[in-house]
């Protein structure tokens, strides 16, 4: 298995960026603050920052993977469409503010025991549209994969 | 030929929607950012009165709403009174549309009855106050909503 060398480089940025920055500043920053975080803005800053790590050990893979596969190859189209769903899943979760769940939903704030702020923002419609963007790069990769495939 | 076409007319169009999914994005986010800059302390200030004959109270919103941003947007906005058990005791809504860089006035009146209230001091009866707010722009397809909870009252 050929590894390209730039795809070796892109996937070392993004174990920097998404995996290393966000488990260091989770190191740095003081555990009251993420708890008082947690508390009056309705996310747990904590478990937000390990999601991310994991997201981008994930994306690096792909980036590995995808460049070691020849183009047009069966394993090439399985990789594209799965990393295409991928990234529309990271969509969800920069929407949703770490939820995907809510496809597209964020939801922020909490309650105590006297009293309740929560507010929703909704961006569905941008959720939608990704859908769709997505489905066309899928069906878009399986024209270029059956294009390209050797005729028997 | 064919194919060739139908792989160029879906590069060309999800590349299109993807232009247009970032300036919805922009557009509807700085809008409900402009509109909520402009809601102030007047746009919505309560006002609590007693009517001296039968004892009712009275809670009413009134101002005038601006909106500063591009597009139209839609204010739903709900008062609901609930007692120490979560039992509604009085709830009104209303919904305003406020056209894009104009403003609209804004009332909002709620009836709380004398025998909701014991003793006659709303200030000292226990219960909860909700408010919920909703602002949506772009045809009710993006908005944010908000909803507030809080436990007033003595003992």
């Amino acid at each position: 298995m050929k590894v390209n060398r730039k795809s070796v480089a892109f996937a070392l940025l993004a174990l920097v960026f998404l995996v290393a920055l966000p488990l260091a500043l989770e190191m740095f920053i003081p555990r009251e603050f993420l708890r008082a975080f947690s508390t009056m803005g309705g996310i747990d800053l904590a478990a937000l920052m390990n999601e991310v790590a994991v997201m981008g050990v994930m994306m690096s893979a792909f980036i590995i993977l995808r460049g070691s596969v020849e183009k047009l190859s069966r394993d090439w189209l399985v990789l594209s469409i799965a990393y295409k769903v991928f990234w529309l899943m990271i969509l969800f979760f920069v929407l949703g503010i770490g939820s995907f769940e809510n496809l597209g939903q964020a939801m922020l704030g909490g309650s105590s025991s006297t009293a309740t702020n929560i507010v929703m923002v909704d961006f569905r419609l941008i959720a939608f549209l990704a859908m769709v963007i997505v489905a066309l790069m899928v069906a878009h990769s399986v024209i270029e994969y059956r294009e390209g495939r050797p005729t028997k | 030929m064919k194919i060739m076409e139908r792989k160029r007319a879906l590069k060309l169009s999800y590349r299109v929607l993807i232009v247009v999914t970032i300036i919805i994005f922009l557009v509807g986010i700085s809008n409900l950012m402009f509109f909520l800059g402009g809601l102030t302390s007047s746009s919505l200030a309560p006002k609590l009165s007693q009517d001296e004959i039968t004892g009712d109270w009275t809670l009413a919103f009134s101002g005038n709403l601006m909106n500063r941003g591009f597009l139209d947007v839609t204010l739903f906005f709900e008062i609901t009174i609930l007692d120490i058990n979560e039992n509604v005791i009085a709830t009104n809504s209303t919904t305003a549309l406020v056209k894009a860089g104009s403003s609209q006035p804004f009332s909002l009146v709620m009836r709380i009855p004398a025998d909701m209230v014991p003793g006659g001091k709303i200030e000292e009866a226990r219960g909860y106050f909700q408010m919920k707010m909703a602002v949506r722009e772009l045809g009710n397809l993006m908005g944010l909503t908000q909803l507030m909870k809080i436990g007033s009252g003595g003992q």
